[in-house]
């Protein structure tokens, strides 16, 4: 066999990509709701917000840690990681899907997730990442290039608000999307539907212009559930939402579709 | 080519299917005994001939003398037994004993498949009960069976209840010849053997008495056809109102005309199919007689007859659902010991739609979409429906199928072409392509490709068992008896290839039991019980001279079934990781937990290591390689035998209902499986050991190689209704089974769609559930009438929930 200087340095590129170490707390195949087709999606643990309602409570801090009996975290490497995601390439090829990198926060650990994305390209897997977009753009930029399908999320058009639930304004965010909608990506934009805090027609409608307005084509509703409600009380937390009754759906999906009428985007719930 | 016209094409279900449908639901299972008197008297009159001349003449005089009724608004008539909508008949003629002692008292009150049984025909029947001792199919059976295979098989190592105590059935009978000759054309066709046949040889003196028996059994058939026509036109003459005056005119018509003749249009065609379901079911006392590709050879009659416009596609799609709700009125009796592996009547009369056409061109049409539309309809455990995938089905007819596999009934089940074709020319290397590409389901997943008939099957291996001997020197962990052969002590098994070894000495044991056994079995059958008028619709018999069950027809093999292919490769890859590279025990400390049953103060760790132990369906190279290493193993050893036709032995892979008995008779095994409890189902994982979903369970499934599985396999995915909701989610259920039956040829895959939460209401107030239906394992029953047992594992069979 014959070698060239330049694919020896790729060999020890790949091998050292593939070794970086990561922070995740679980890894899901058949996913079918986060991106096209049948996806693999690798959770990444470490959370800048602190969403009051988040379903994952154990996304949000970078550290392993105890939820009821249970460990949740691992460190892991790309390599390994890629193991399991290579898996699936069948399903991949035939749904036109593939991997999600999702959190927590992708962008928290950005070396891990650059490795990720870079590894899943060599070997052709579609590539979706799903963030809340608080991030230096400079990290984003480098970070997505590289990304087919990005999914975005923005938990309310109100500055103040924004910074009253989540700790930090959304100035950032808002300013990251409109910077990566010139990128030429797909780009669907997840709002986290809370009834009394996010949920009313005109947040929803401003969204909805506001990816008109940059041309992002799609927004995604998901509707507030309970589901994660248990996990709080493992980790020793206090659930602060409780007083809080799902909306009705049906309502939502009405709303959607008053919106996606006036606004010229689809609008999904979930 | 678009051919899927919506609003033609999917069509509502009419208020008569409607009726018709709740009729059936709720009429209880009811004994009979028209069929059992009949068939006595017979026999007592034709003591003096030949068995098949018995056999012809016990057809005749039951089909002359059996109770017709046509329901109030049917339009595809013929009526099982004498006393019900789902009427069971006897036939003494296969076993009585289990019969007297269950009569008076289990068939009423046992868990599953409860009959209601009125008092003259438990008189009747204990009358005829003295002619019938000692000379039963299942009398002569045991009598022949040598000690050392008797040991086996009543310790229950395999069981083959269903023909020792029934006949066969199992077969797609030649609909397409019938339908163009008629059994006018069929018995020109005899007629000309008989001229040319050589007296002065044996040969011919038996082939003369076979065509003879043929010959009165198509008479009776036509005689009975036409004693339907009289008592339609009898209803019509008394019918007050105009519509339905006509309807009894056109029945008449049809069954005057068929099965004698070539059907005319698409009516005759279904009224004989229904006719042949009945009447063959009611000769062979077997189960599994399939109407096959229904949607290809009705197809140029429909064409015609909507061409012409004799019929519309609602009058059409009324007459296939006319023939859905039929089916389900052939049930038959069974004894216990059958019940618990053939639980909530699983007739399994087998319809394939889809797939390729004999020149490779895909076969989807029409008829494909008006049948997903009776299933939709009718949604009960008949027919055992069937979809065939090639590469170039269209998208828009599989979306269809996953809308009608969302409500819930787990059908039709999925077959690729890709690998089902692989295994048959596999098989049979000299058959013609364009036989192998038009092959139908027989039951509930065996192959049938055009002039092939299966000798039914030899039966349930429970290959965990055989695992756990080969572990315990041949003694059976429950009992202590010495039920395998020495293969030594566990403390002398010194390396994971001496427990390998064991295993293939253990398997090749009791498969060689099991042979025995079918032997037996199937020369009783032929000689007694031979299957005259199914012969005349069998390719080969008519030509051969000879019946199916002397292997008339152009091919066959006989299908040995794997029980427990998760629990057997899970105990032997926890062997080899646990004890022979962790070293974390012994194998005899193995053996002392496992024979108390993990009941041990410290035994929980070890049962930890156990259950922790790589588990097949996880897409894990260490269980998977294992698992394929025992079923390798299995093909291998089957294959080396021959059945008494001289044809191959051959793998299937199904449980059916068997996961629970053959797990009583199971002590703990080795992956951490608890004592008597089920084991594993069919292809499908150990309970709720699959973790890493339908994608890792697909993989590991398409690590066998499948070609060696000509009768079938079956590999039961449970989804929530959820996981399939959205019509995007749809398409991606769609791209999954298209991976798997496509581009990792695998067989078969089936699914059920329901909540775990709406199995435990049922269980609860079975009364609001009575037509919820449930895969059990290579068919459907109504989940209410299954034991509570069989509905707890099945509630136990992992979700798979989509996220």
């Amino acid at each position: 066999m014959h070698f060239n200087c330049n694919d020896i340095e790729k060999t020890d590129e790949v091998k050292i990509k593939s070794k970086i170490e990561g922070l995740i707390y679980n890894i899901q195949r058949y996913s079918l709701h986060d991106g096209p087709g049948i996806r693999t999606i690798v959770f990444l643990k470490g959370c800048p917000l602190k969403c009051p309602w988040c379903a994952n409570p154990e996304s949000q801090s970078s550290h392993i840690e105890k939820m009821g009996e249970e460990q949740v975290g691992k460190i892991i490497t790309v390599g390994d990681v890629m193991d399991i995601v290579k898996r699936d390439k069948a399903f991949y090829r035939r749904s036109g899907g593939g991997l999600t990198i999702s959190g927590g926060e992708p962008l928290m650990q950005p070396v891990f997730t650059k490795a990720l994305i870079d590894e899943a390209r060599s070997e052709g897997i579609n590539i979706a990442v799903e963030t809340s977009g608080f991030q230096k753009w400079e990290v984003i930029s480098e970070l997505l290039k590289d990304v087919d399908y990005v999914l975005f999320d923005i938990k309310t058009m109100d500055s103040d608000l924004h910074e009253e639930l989540m700790g930090v304004d959304n100035e950032v965010i808002l300013q990251n999307i409109k910077n990566l909608s010139c990128l030429n990506k797909q780009i669907t934009v997840r709002i986290p539907v809370i009834p009394g805090y996010n949920d009313s027609f005109q947040n929803l409608f401003e969204t909805a212009k506001f990816c008109h307005d940059i041309e992002i084509r799609e927004l995604h509703l998901l509707p507030y559930h309970q589901l994660g409600v248990h996990k709080y009380k493992k980790l020793n937390r206090e659930y602060m939402l409780n007083h809080i009754k799902p909306d009705n759906k049906d309502k939502l999906i009405s709303d959607a579709k008053k919106i996606q009428d006036e606004c010229g985007v689809i609008v999904k719930v979930h | 080519m678009n051919l899927y016209n919506e609003s033609e094409l999917k069509r509502p279900i009419t208020s008569r299917i409607a009726k018709l449908k709740q009729e059936v639901i709720y009429s209880k299972p009811i004994l009979c005994s028209e069929r059992a008197l009949l068939v006595t008297q017979s026999y007592q009159e034709t003591e003096s001939l030949p068995n098949p001349t018995r056999r012809a003449l016990a057809l005749k005089k039951i089909l002359d003398n059996m109770t017709q009724v046509i329901w109030d608004e049917e339009l595809i008539v013929g009526s099982h037994g004498s006393n019900g909508r789902r009427s069971a008949p006897v036939f003494p003629e296969y076993a009585i004993a289990w019969l007297e002692d269950e009569l008076d008292e289990t068939l009423e009150k046992r868990e599953q498949d409860t009959f209601i049984v009125p008092e003259k025909v438990k008189n009747d029947l204990k009358d005829i009960f003295p002619y019938w001792r000692g000379k039963t199919v299942y009398d002569r059976y045991r009598a022949l069976l040598p000690d050392d295979v008797k040991k086996s098989r009543d310790a229950y190592m395999f069981s083959r209840d269903l023909f020792e105590r029934n006949g066969y059935g199992h077969t797609v009978y030649n609909m397409p010849e019938l339908m163009s000759l008629g059994l006018a054309g069929i018995k020109e066709e005899i007629n000309e053997h008989l001229k040319n046949l050589d007296l002065t040889t044996s040969e011919g003196i038996e082939k003369k008495v076979f065509y003879e028996g043929v010959i009165i059994c198509c008479d009776a058939v036509i005689a009975y056809a036409k004693r339907y026509s009289k008592t339609a036109e009898k209803l019509a003459e008394n019918e007050k109102d105009p519509i339905r005056k006509k309807e009894l005119e056109k029945i008449a018509d049809v069954c005057n005309h068929v099965p004698e003749y070539p059907a005319r249009d698409t009516w005759d065609a279904i009224q004989t199919a229904a006719f042949m379901q009945l009447i063959i079911q009611t000769e062979t006392n077997g189960d599994s007689v399939s109407p096959g590709r229904m949607d290809q050879y009705l197809y140029p009659l429909y064409k015609k007859d909507i061409d012409e416009g004799k019929y519309t596609n609602k009058e059409i799609q009324e007459l296939l659902d006319c023939f859905w709700i039929k089916l389900n009125e052939i049930i038959k009796v069974q004894d216990s010991e059958s019940i618990h592996i053939h639980p909530g009547f699983p007739m399994t009369p087998n319809l394939t739609i889809g797939g390729q056409k004999p020149n490779g061109e895909d076969a989807v049409n029409e008829l494909s979409y008006l049948m997903l539309n009776a299933q939709e309809h009718i949604q009960l455990t008949n027919p055992q429906f069937t979809v065939r995938y090639h590469k170039n089905t269209p998208n828009e007819f599989k979306l269809r199928v996953a809308e009608v596999i969302k409500l819930g009934t787990g059908m039709p089940a999925m077959f690729g072409d890709e690998m089902c074709i692989k295994a048959i020319s596999k098989a049979f290397p000299d058959m013609p392509i364009e036989r192998v590409r038009d092959y139908g389901i027989v039951g509930c997943v065996e192959l049938a490709p055009r002039g092939f008939q299966a000798r039914v099957n030899a039966g349930f291996l429970n290959v965990a068992r055989v695992v756990d001997l080969a572990l315990n020197d041949g003694i059976d962990r429950l009992t202590g008896v010495q039920l395998g052969l020495k293969t030594g002590k566990p403390e002398d098994l010194k390396s994971f290839n001496d427990v390998l070894k064991a295993v293939e000495i253990q398997m090749d044991f009791f498969v060689k039991h099991q042979v025995i056994n079918g032997a037996v079995v199937d020369m009783i059958q032929r000689q007694y019980t031979p299957h005259l008028f199914l012969s005349a619709l069998i390719e080969g018999c008519i030509e051969n001279g000879r019946d199916m069950t002397w292997g008339g027809s152009l091919w066959g093999a006989t299908p040995i079934l794997h029980v427990g292919l998760a629990t057997a490769s899970n105990s032997l890859a926890a062997v080899k990781k646990v004890v022979f590279d962790e070293n974390k025990i012994t194998m005899s400390e193995l053996k002392n937990v496992l024979d108390r049953n993990f009941s041990g103060d410290s035994d929980e760790a070890t049962h930890k290591y156990l259950t922790n132990a790589p588990k097949y369906g996880n897409d894990d190279e260490y269980a998977d390689e294992v698992m394929n290493n025992t079923t390798s193993l299995f093909f291998k050893i089957i294959e080396k035998y021959k059945d008494i036709d001289g044809r191959n032995y051959t793998s299937m892979i199904l449980t059916l209902g068997g996961t629970v008995p053959h797990g009583w008779k199971t002590g703990a095994t080795a992956d951490g499986r608890k004592s008597t409890t089920p084991v594993s189902d069919s292809m499908s994982p150990s309970n709720g050991s699959d973790k890493e979903g339908p994608t890792a369970v697909l993989l590991s499934a398409s690590k066998i190689d499948q070609s060696h599985i000509l009768e079938g396999n079956v590999l039961n995915l449970k989804f929530t209704k959820s996981a399939m909701g959205e019509s995007d989610s749809l398409q991606k259920f769609v791209d999954m089974v298209d991976t798997y039956l496509i581009d990792l040829e695998g067989q078969e895959v089936q699914v059920n769609v329901v909540d775990g939460e709406t199995l435990k209401k049922a269980q609860k107030n079975p009364e609001n559930y009575q037509d919820l239906i449930i895969r059990v394992a290579g068919y459907s029953a109504r989940f209410v009438e299954l034991a509570k047992e069989l509905q707890d594992d099945i509630i136990w069979r992992t979700e798979h929930n989509a996220f």
